[in-house]
C-alpha cells in the first residue's frame, strides 16, 4: 500500500464513526449506510491526492459522503425521512457544526470508559443491539427473553446513562 | 444535551421506530431546529461507535467484552479497511500510471461570467473526469470532448462523469447538443435525461425534482427506480422523481434557461414582501438606501415573448421606497425588459411639472451618474407618454408616443460609440441575427465604460410607482429576444 493509501486509510478509520453518523442519519438504514460507506471509501482512496490539508478530511470525505447518500437515495424505491435537499442541507450544516466543536477522540474515550462502567448486563445487551447477532429490537428481545416494550425501556435507559456520563467525563476532563 | 423527549425520539428514528407521520414531523425538526440537528448527528455518530465496536466480537461474555472492546474495535475496522485496501489498491494503480496515462480529460472551461466557486478556487482548462464544481453564483459554460455546450447557472453543483455525461445535483443547466454527440446524457438524483439530438435545459427543483424543457429536437427522460420511459418534443416540459410512474407534464419555460455565458436573466422571482438588495446579485451602495420591495402587483406579457413565472418588481411603491437606485452587475451590451407604468406616475410628473425620469441606467460605481439612461416623459395626450434615451445631456425621444399602464416591451443596446433604443419591436423579429431599425439611435463620443445597471434614478419623485419584469442582458438581438417556443 502507498503512503498516501496507507493515510487515507488511517483517516477514513479514524474518522468511520463521524462518517457513518452522518449517513446513517440520512439514509436511515445500516444496509444502505454500509454500501454508501463502501463507496466513499473507495472515493476517499482514489482522489485522496486532491485533499490539500489533512485537517480537511473529514469535511471533504463528508462531502463525499453527501454525493454517495443521493445515489443511494435514487436506487431506493422508499426515501427516507430526510431525503430531500433540504434535510440533507440541515444534517450537513449540523454535522459541521459538531465536528468544529467536539473532539472525537475525546468522546470515543469517554464513551468507551462509559460502556465499560456499565454493569454486566447492560454491557451484553448494548453489544447484541449493536452486532450482527440481532439486527432488530424483536430479534434482541428474543434473545434477552424479554418483551419488546420492556427491551425498548432497557436500551432508553442505558443510552440516557451512557449520554449522562459521557457529558460528565467531558465536563470533567476539561 | 437534548432533552429526555428529544433524545427518546432520535432515538425512535435511529431505531427506525417512527411512523410515516411522525417522520415527516420529525424531517420538519430537524429542518427548522438547529439544536435538535446537531442533537441527531451526535447521537448518530455515538451509535456508530458503539456499533463499531460491538460487531467486532460476537460473543456474548460480559467481562471479557469489558477487556475486549479496544481490540474489538481494531477487529471492526478490518471490515472498513479491507475496503479501503481494497480501494487502496486500486488508487496505487492509479497512481502509478499518471506519467504515462493522465487522467481522463471530458471537457474544457469555455467561458465564465460573474463565477463564484465554493472553494474559492477558479477552474480553468481542462476538466478531468469525475471533477466536480459547486458553483455559488454566475454562469459558466464548459464545451465537453464530443463538442456538447454546457452552461450552468449558480447557484448549482455538479459534476462531469464522462465527455458524454454530467450529473447535476442542483441548479439549472443548458445543453447545447450538436449532430455527432446525440446521446448526451444528464443524470440526476431522480433519473436521466437522454438527448436524441437536441437543445434542452435540466433543472433541479426546491423540492429536489427534475425539471426538463426542451427548446429543440427531443429528449428521453428515464425515472429512477421506475420503469417509466418518455419523450418530449420542442416546447414540451416534463418533471419527475426518483420512482414516479410517469414523467408529469408542467408549462414549457425553455426561456428561463441561460444558453451562453455571458447572457443573464432577471424575473424577479424572489420571496414576496422582501427587499431587492441580497437576492440574486443585487446590491445597494449604501445601507441607508430604501430598497424597492416586492410589493406585487401584476404578471407584465407581451405577445411571444415567454410567459413570466411571477409578478414583477414593483418600484417607487407610494411608501416612498426605492426612491434612489438598487444596482447589479451589467456585463451585457443588449438589455431588455418589460415595464408598466402607473396612470399616477406620469400624472405626478405633469403635477409636479417633471420634464424626465429615468427608468434604468447603464454605468460604473456612482448611480447617480449612469452613462446612459432609459427615461419616460409625459404625452401630450392623457393617456401618453414617451420613452427615449439619455446621454450625458443629450436626450432622443421615440418618435411615436406609447400608452400609460400597457406592458413596454424595451431593449437597449449600449456598446461602442452607440447606443440604441427599441420600444416594443414587432415579434416578427425576435431572436433575429440582427436587430431592426432602432426606435431612438444616439452617437457617443467616447464609448461608454458599462459595468452596473441601475432600477431607478437618484432623486425620483416620491408619486406612485412603476414595474419591471424580465430583464434580459446579453451581447446580440437574439439573445435578450427569446420566443415562448423555438421556431
Amino acid at each position: 500500500m502507498s503512503e498516501i493509501s496507507s493515510r487515507a486509510a488511517a483517516l477514513l478509520m479514524r474518522h468511520y464513526p463521524s462518517l457513518y453518523g452522518y449517513v446513517y442519519v440520512l439514509l436511515g438504514n445500516h444496509v444502505d449506510a454500509e454500501d454508501a460507506l463502501q463507496e466513499v471509501a473507495m472515493v476517499v482512496a482514489r482522489k485522496f491526492g486532491e485533499l490539500e490539508h489533512e485537517d480537511d478530511f473529514l469535511p471533504w470525505a463528508r462531502g463525499i459522503a453527501r454525493i454517495e447518500v443521493l445515489s443511494a437515495k435514487r436506487r431506493r424505491a422508499r426515501l427516507p425521512a430526510l431525503a430531500d435537499p433540504v434535510a440533507l442541507q440541515a444534517m450537513s450544516d449540523a454535522a459541521h457544526d459538531v465536528d468544529q466543536a467536539t473532539v472525537w477522540s475525546e468522546r470515543h474515550a469517554a464513551l468507551q470508559k462509559c460502556v465499560e462502567a456499565l454493569p454486566a448486563e447492560s454491557q451484553q445487551l448494548i453489544r447484541l443491539r449493536y452486532s450482527d447477532e440481532c439486527p432488530d429490537v424483536e430479534t434482541l428481545a428474543r434473545r434477552v427473553n424479554r418483551t419488546v416494550s420492556a427491551t425498548y425501556g432497557l436500551l432508553k435507559r442505558i443510552r440516557q446513562l451512557l449520554r449522562d456520563c459521557v457529558e460528565r467525563k467531558l465536563a470533567e476532563s476539561h | 444535551m437534548p432533552a429526555d423527549r428529544d433524545a427518546d425520539t432520535i432515538a425512535e428514528y435511529l431505531d427506525g421506530q417512527l411512523a410515516p407521520e411522525e417522520a415527516v414531523a420529525f424531517r420538519d425538526r430537524v429542518v427548522s431546529d438547529p439544536i435538535f440537528a446537531r442533537a441527531l448527528y451526535l447521537a448518530a455518530v455515538d451509535e456508530a461507535f458503539l456499533r463499531a465496536q460491538a460487531r467486532g466480537d460476537g460473543e456474548s461474555r460480559p467481562k471479557a467484552a469489558t477487556a475486549g472492546w479496544r481490540s474489538r474495535f481494531r477487529r471492526t475496522y478490518r471490515v472498513v479497511g479491507l475496503a479501503v485496501l481494497a480501494a487502496s489498491l486500486l488508487f496505487v494503480c492509479w497512481s502509478i500510471w499518471p506519467s504515462s496515462t493522465p487522467r481522463e480529460q471530458v471537457a474544457r472551461v469555455e467561458r465564465m461570467t460573474a463565477c463564484q466557486w465554493a472553494d474559492g478556487t477558479i477552474p480553468r482548462g481542462s476538466v478531468a473526469l469525475g471533477q466536480a464544481f459547486q458553483l455559488r453564483s454566475g454562469v459558466a459554460e464548459f464545451v465537453t470532448q464530443t463538442g456538447v455546450r454546457t452552461v450552468f447557472e449558480g447557484p448549482s453543483a455538479f459534476q462531469f462523469e464522462g465527455a458524454d455525461t454530467v450529473r447535476l445535483t442542483s441548479g439549472r443547466l443548458f445543453c447545447d447538443v450538436p449532430r455527432g454527440a446525440e446521446g448526451f446524457t444528464v443524470q440526476t438524483a431522480n433519473g436521466r435525461v437522454v438527448d436524441l439530438g437536441t437543445r434542452f435545459g435540466v433543472e433541479i427543483g426546491p423540492a429536489g425534482e427534475t425539471e426538463v424543457h426542451v427548446i429543440q429536437g427531443r429528449v428521453r427522460t428515464e425515472i429512477s427506480d421506475s420503469s417509466a420511459r418518455s419523450e418530449l418534443a420542442v416546447g414540451q416540459a416534463g418533471q419527475f422523481r426518483s420512482g414516479s410512474a410517469a414523467l408529469a407534464m408542467v408549462p414549457f419555460q425553455g426561456a428561463k434557461f441561460t444558453t451562453a455565458s455571458g447572457l443573464i436573466y432577471e424575473p424577479f422571482d424572489y420571496q414576496p414582501r422582501l427587499p431587492l438588495v441580497g437576492q440574486g446579485q443585487w446590491f445597494d451602495r449604501d445601507a441607508s438606501m430604501p430598497s424597492p420591495g416586492f410589493e406585487t402587483l401584476r404578471v407584465l406579457r407581451y405577445p411571444e415573448l415567454p410567459a413570466p413565472r411571477g409578478m414583477a418588481l414593483n418600484l417607487n411603491p407610494s411608501g416612498g421606497k426605492a426612491t434612489r437606485p438598487v444596482g447589479r452587475p451589467w456585463p451585457a451590451t443588449f438589455t431588455s425588459a418589460l415595464i408598466w407604468i402607473d396612470d399616477d406616475f406620469i400624472k405626478g410628473m405633469r403635477m409636479n411639472r417633471i420634464g424626465t425620469v429615468g427608468l434604468i441606467g447603464f454605468g460604473q460605481s456612482d448611480p447617480a451618474k449612469p452613462a446612459v439612461r432609459l427615461i419616460v416623459k409625459p404625452g401630450k395626450g392623457n393617456n401618453e407618454l414617451y420613452l427615449g434615451l439619455r446621454v450625458g445631456d443629450q436626450i432622443s425621444w421615440s418618435t411615436s408616443p406609447q400608452k400609460y399602464e400597457e406592458t413596454q416591451f424595451v431593449v437597449l443596446e449600449t456598446s461602442g460609440t452607440t447606443a440604441r433604443l427599441w420600444v416594443n419591436p414587432s415579434p416578427t423579429s425576435f431572436e433575429a441575427e440582427t436587430p431592426p431599425t432602432a426606435d431612438v439611435e444616439t452617437a457617443l463620443s467616447v464609448p461608454p465604460t458599462i459595468e452596473t445597471l441601475w432600477l431607478g434614478e437618484s432623486g425620483a419623485p416620491k408619486f406612485a410607482w412603476w414595474q419591471i419584469d424580465e430583464i434580459r442582458g446579453g451581447f446580440r438581438w437574439a439573445d435578450v429576444t427569446p420566443r415562448a417556443v423555438a421556431r
